[in-house]
């Protein structure tokens, strides 16, 4: 994830990240001010906004300035194999996260367990699956015992 | 400073009877329970448990929660060491040196250093409370809406200051979080950011976000390994080690007594206390460490002076609650329920009509430390277990249990939801040396910075200068343009005169 030379060594993580925070500050201070341009409403967002958008465009600068001799260090190097893992890894979160109330908390808890043992390389069918039953069993029988909400489920 | 009369009282109501303890050691274990669990919160544990806190008469049922609390607040520092998500905001801090520490194989000396310290701290918290109460309810009352904003913002700095290679991006880590702080309605009743969607209306459901950008961030980076301790001899459960950590924790006393008492006063300032005083503490002990390049590596001084300060801050959220009736935080929240349910008020009224009661709260407390001890070392061997669980099946469960925990916090969708976008918003931080923990006290401190300046605004009518007469706010400012700027420059002048 990282683009060499052509931005100054950001790393395109980095930069994605970047842009997350001017694009969020700006929508909210957009959003605040049009709905309210009162002092007490812009109290806090108008200062903390604009300083989040001037900090992340100074580190945008500071690495687009600098010299385009090698791509910018990340914390953890992981290899393209554990990057694409962790990729796939989020993306299956983000259907769980987004599926339990429509296919049913048991039935997306089973899925997401199993796809992700499956990402991360377990592959024997029997050992998958008796695990991510067990689990889907003991988890959505004790937090339907605890939580005061419904929880939609198909088959527990 | 002592009733006598009352303290007697107190122990006979205590000690001619087993009725108060009946609940303390079923507390003590909920307590552990739920703030070991990923996604449990101490107090939605005491938020379940309140209603059977009704069949009981006041005493009993305030022990019961304190217990949960206590308990709590250990077992938040227990899931902070071994998997770097720490249980409630209180135990931020203990996961900066914990967890590396459980990734270095010492994750049983770890989790004993933080009992030792969770206790120290929890008794020297009650014993100041149970001095000065009084003295102390009164500095807190004190404590303006613009002392509130700067001790809120001075919190914020040292957080995002810590790591001293990246300033901006703690910095910008920090003041991201206030922004996302804005989300939903403001005090003025204005909607923001919402898309019209009445999810977003109460803003960002502040732990499901702190689940994701804590735990799930750091469970993605995991996947590349096979158990959280990779060195297999380093991955045995030793009693031996465990008991060894406690008692090593008593081998820094400066950074025990500093965390204690920095916990207690910091505890007792409503809405900020916990939260802040673990942070603070750490910070601290960095500053005036020999090595603070240690820290973060897995420095045993690191774990000492946060679990020392948040297990501390207990006592001081519990000054805030007898004294003013204020809550410290969610779980005092919880205990301020209990107290209506049984038609009491909190107050200086209160601690002058009923100082047997109040006494009789913190002598309990003070006991619940001795439980907490045995409790802790006897659960602490069977959650160690974890290190023994290999990580391809860790982490799609604890991810799953996040998922649950935070469906449990609010009920619908936007939990689960709330969880996966900060856990990639994490991922991104982590994996560009951004401080997760800024933007969580961030998220935090937000709602309560908003508030506390529209007051100032509104005391002062909006002149600048008010803030001149306010002493206590002065030192704070002080405090944080130390911290913020002349420190990190001095540290910078340093290390060009070592090179």
């Amino acid at each position: 994830m990282s683009v060499k030379n052509r931005a100054g060594g950001i790393s395109l993580s980095h930069t994605v990240f970047l842009v997350i925070v001017i694009a969020t500050s700006s929508f909210l201070f957009w959003d605040s001010w049009r709905s309210s341009a009162k002092f007490q409403n812009l109290i806090l967002i108008a200062p903390m906004a604009t300083t989040s958008i001037l900090m992340a465009l100074a580190i945008l600068a500071s690495h687009l300035l600098q010299k385009p001799v090698q791509k910018e260090k990340t914390k953890k190097q992981q290899s393209p194999q554990d990057l694409k893992k962790i990729l796939l890894i989020i993306a299956s979160f983000g259907f769980y996260t987004g599926f339990l109330t429509v296919i049913g908390f048991d039935i997306a808890t089973f899925l997401f367990i199993s796809a992700t043992l499956w990402i991360q390389g377990k592959q024997k069918v029997i050992p998958l699956i008796l695990y991510a039953f067990l689990f889907t069993l003991i988890v959505v029988l004790v937090f339907k015992f605890l939580l005061p909400y419904p929880m939609k489920t198909v088959v527990f | 400073m002592i009733d006598i009369t009352s303290l007697s009282d107190a122990m006979a109501m205590l000690f001619t009877s087993f009725g108060p303890w009946l609940y303390v050691v079923p507390g003590i274990l909920i307590g552990l329970f739920f703030g070991a669990v990923p996604g449990m919160q101490i107090s939605m544990a005491m938020a379940i448990f309140l209603p059977l806190s009704m069949l009981m008469d006041f005493l009993q049922a305030i022990l019961f929660l304190t217990a949960i609390f206590t308990g709590g607040a250990f077992g938040g520092g227990i899931s902070a060491i071994l998997m770097n998500i720490p249980g409630s905001s209180s135990a931020v801090a203990t996961a900066f040196d914990g967890y590396p520490m459980t990734r270095l194989g010492h994750h049983n000396r770890a989790l004993g250093l933080a009992l030792g310290a969770s206790a120290v701290g929890c008794l020297v918290g009650y014993m100041i409370l149970f001095f000065l109460i009084q003295p102390m309810s009164l500095a807190v009352l004190k404590l303006g809406p613009v002392e509130m904003v700067v001790i809120a913002l001075w919190g914020l700095t040292l957080i995002a200051t810590l790591r001293g290679k990246y300033i901006l991006r703690g910095l910008l880590a920090g003041s991201f979080g206030l922004v996302l702080s804005c989300f939903g309605f403001s005090l003025t009743g204005v909607q923001r950011g919402t898309f019209g969607s009445i999810y977003l209306m109460d803003g960002i459901s502040i732990v499901p976000a702190m689940i994701g950008l804590f735990a799930a961030s750091e469970l993605f980076n995991l996947t590349s390994s096979s158990y959280l301790v990779e060195d297999e001899d380093s991955r045995e459960i030793s009693l031996k080690s465990i008991c060894r950590g406690v008692l090593e924790s008593f081998k820094h006393p400066v950074v025990l007594v500093r965390g204690s008492l920095l916990g207690t006063l910091i505890g007792a300032v409503p809405g900020v206390g916990s939260s802040i005083a673990n942070i603070v503490s750490y910070s601290e002990t960095k500053r005036r460490s020999k090595n603070p390049e240690q820290f973060g590596q897995g420095e045993p001084a690191g774990v000492i002076a946060a679990e020392s300060a948040n297990s501390s801050s207990e006592g001081g959220a519990m000054a805030a609650l007898l004294a003013l009736g204020l809550p410290g935080g969610a779980a005092t929240a919880v205990m301020l329920a209990a107290f209506n349910m049984h038609n009491i008020t909190g107050g200086p009224r209160f601690i002058r009509d009923n100082t047997d009661i109040v006494y009789s709260i913190i002598i309990g407390n003070l006991v619940q430390v001795f439980l907490l001890l045995i409790l802790g070392v006897l659960f602490i061997r069977l959650l160690t277990n974890i290190v023994k669980v290999p990580l391809v099946y860790m982490i799609p469960s604890v991810l799953s249990l996040a998922t649950f925990g935070a469906y449990g916090i609010t009920g619908t969708l936007t939990g689960p939801l709330t969880v996966f976008v900060f856990a990639f918003l994490g991922w991104l931080m982590t994996r560009n040396n951004y401080p997760v923990a800024a933007t969580v006290i961030g998220l935090l401190l937000g709602g309560m910075m908003e508030g506390e300046l529209v007051r100032s605004m509104q005391i002062s009518g909006g002149q600048w200068g008010y803030v001149l007469h306010r002493p206590i706010a002065m030192v704070f400012l002080f405090l944080l343009v130390f911290c913020s700027v002349v420190q990190p420059l001095y540290q910078k002048f340093k290390r060009r005169q070592q090179v």
